[in-house]
């Protein structure tokens, strides 16, 4: 009896450094979001600018200020809140990949990182393999059935161009970001905070379903982007 | 015979569980900036490479206006390790270490293994007042071998530190019209942005710190410093800061 005890309890303590790898959330699948649809894909919280903040925001000028028209993001924002092309995600032991189809972007996020390197190399690349500063460097982890990706590094940008929503950034901006299933469906929720530029953190919640279409390259010609 | 591995084998797992906490460099003790001590540099510092921002930053900066030791607090982090004149002590525990400065009785709280800095936070140092001090922003920390390196950002914007390289007598000076103005050559200058890595470890005798800072804002390339502290001969003493008594 003792000795049984005691297989069970040694086969635990084998088994539980193991643990911590097989146990992520499945969130593998290609992704997209039905805006002629009925349900609500994108709540965004209410803006808290400082001073600076507006200043910079009554600035804007989506014709000069956007930087889709050369096939770059103008943040992490403006990915997701991309309505017609699709983002799918793969995902490893070491890492998770995040594929954008919109201007063809693959970020490569370092899971169970201590913390960010001091001087960096951002962590997204276009097809070409350019850089893609504005998008920052990443880590993750997963807590529970919880996929965390904290974000620094950003370049002095926007966080989205899109819509109602632009907002700028900072180099000072960190952005936590929080990818769970929710039944069929992906919820993600950001939250983003630049102490230069928000009063209180900004906050973004987003469903994505079940893409129908296949992922292709989106082949971004710079400045025949669209808005 | 089997019995006998797993009465072996049990204490072997028990021990590893606590081993990272067991592992813990010694870091105990009252340090002091060394000084006269043949071919041991008390600090060093990387030459700085600013931006255009941070030259900008650093040429409107005036001791007498925007400095923040009269209000004893540290204009940022470097003001704390720079410091040549007051002792600092480090208390470690299995979930935090805790730095205290002498200097304007500065306890600072780094948690360890943490994932992230949360996004809004309170900054790690307060002072003997509660009053928390933004300058030196928030810091995580962990063990890497016999190395504490500890991870800190989100400070408010300032000086990394106002202390002068050489000991304080060069700080300030006289221009030929007998104006008072301050030496800047060996400030930087640091924005919400700046990050900084600091790594305390054991060299012999000594208490090394050293620190990577870097801020995309107001630096062109990571400031590098380092520092070789000695055992105190003093003990550790209540600095008692009175809000514009206080020296540069």
């Amino acid at each position: 009896m003792y000795k049984r005890y005691l297989n069970i309890l040694l086969l635990s303590f084998a088994l539980l450094p193991l643990c911590t790898f097989s146990a992520y959330p499945d969130l593998e699948g290609t992704w997209m979001v039905n805006w002629q649809g009925d349900y609500i894909w994108r709540v965004y919280s209410e803006q808290k600018p400082t001073e600076e903040g507006q200043r910079r925001l009554d600035d804007y000028d989506v014709l000069v200020d956007d930087p889709s028209l050369y096939c770059i993001p103008s943040g992490v924002g403006r990915l997701w809140d991309e309505p017609d092309t699709l983002w799918r995600i793969e995902q490893y032991d070491d890492r998770v990949e995040i594929f954008y189809e919109i201007f063809d972007l693959k970020r490569v996020i370092n899971l169970d990182q201590r913390n960010h390197p001091i001087d960096f190399i951002p962590s997204t690349t276009d097809i070409n393999g350019n850089y893609i500063e504005n998008l920052g460097h990443s880590i993750g982890w997963y807590e529970g059935d919880t996929l965390f990706i904290e974000t620094l590094g950003f370049t002095d940008s926007y966080i989205t161009t899109l819509g109602f929503n632009v907002f700028p950034q900072t180099e000072a901006l960190r952005s936590i970001e929080r990818i769970s299933k929710d039944g069929n469906n992906i919820s993600l929720e950001i939250s983003y905070f630049d102490p230069i530029l928000m009063k209180e953190p900004l906050n973004v919640s987003y469903i994505y379903l079940p893409a129908e279409y296949e992922f292709s390259v989106y082949g971004c010609i710079p400045k025949e982007g669209d808005h | 015979m089997i019995l006998r591995s797993y009465r072996i084998l049990f204490p072997i797992f028990l021990f590893f569980s606590y081993t990272e906490v067991l592992s813990a460099p010694d870091l105990n003790g009252i340090w002091q900036l060394t000084r006269g001590i043949p071919n041991i540099s008390e600090r060093f510092y990387s030459p700085k490479n600013l931006t255009e921002e941070g030259n900008d930053r650093l040429d409107v900066f005036n001791i007498f206006e925007d400095d923040l030791n009269p209000l004893c607090i540290p204009s940022g982090i470097g003001r704390l390790w720079d410091e040549p004149d007051t002792v600092w002590r480090v208390d470690q525990y299995e979930d935090r270490v805790e730095i205290h400065y002498e200097m304007f009785d500065i306890h600072r709280i780094i948690m360890l293994n943490q994932d992230g800095h949360p996004l809004v936070f309170t900054p790690s140092a307060r002072n003997l007042d509660n009053h928390f001090m933004p300058t030196v922003g928030h810091s995580i920390g962990w063990y890497e071998g016999d190395t504490l390196v500890i991870d800190t950002l989100g400070a408010s914007e300032g000086i990394v530190s106002t202390e002068a390289r050489g000991g304080g007598s060069e700080e300030l000076s006289i221009s030929d019209t007998g104006s008072v103005r301050a030496n800047k050559s060996t400030w930087v200058p640091q924005s919400e942005a700046m990050r900084s890595i600091e790594r305390i470890y054991r060299d012999d005798n000594f208490m090394a710190v050293d620190i990577v800072y870097f801020d995309s804002i107001t630096m062109m390339s990571p400031q590098e410093v380092r520092y070789r502290y000695s055992p105190s001969s003093f003990s550790f003493s209540v600095y008692g800061c009175v809000p514009e008594e206080v020296a540069h």
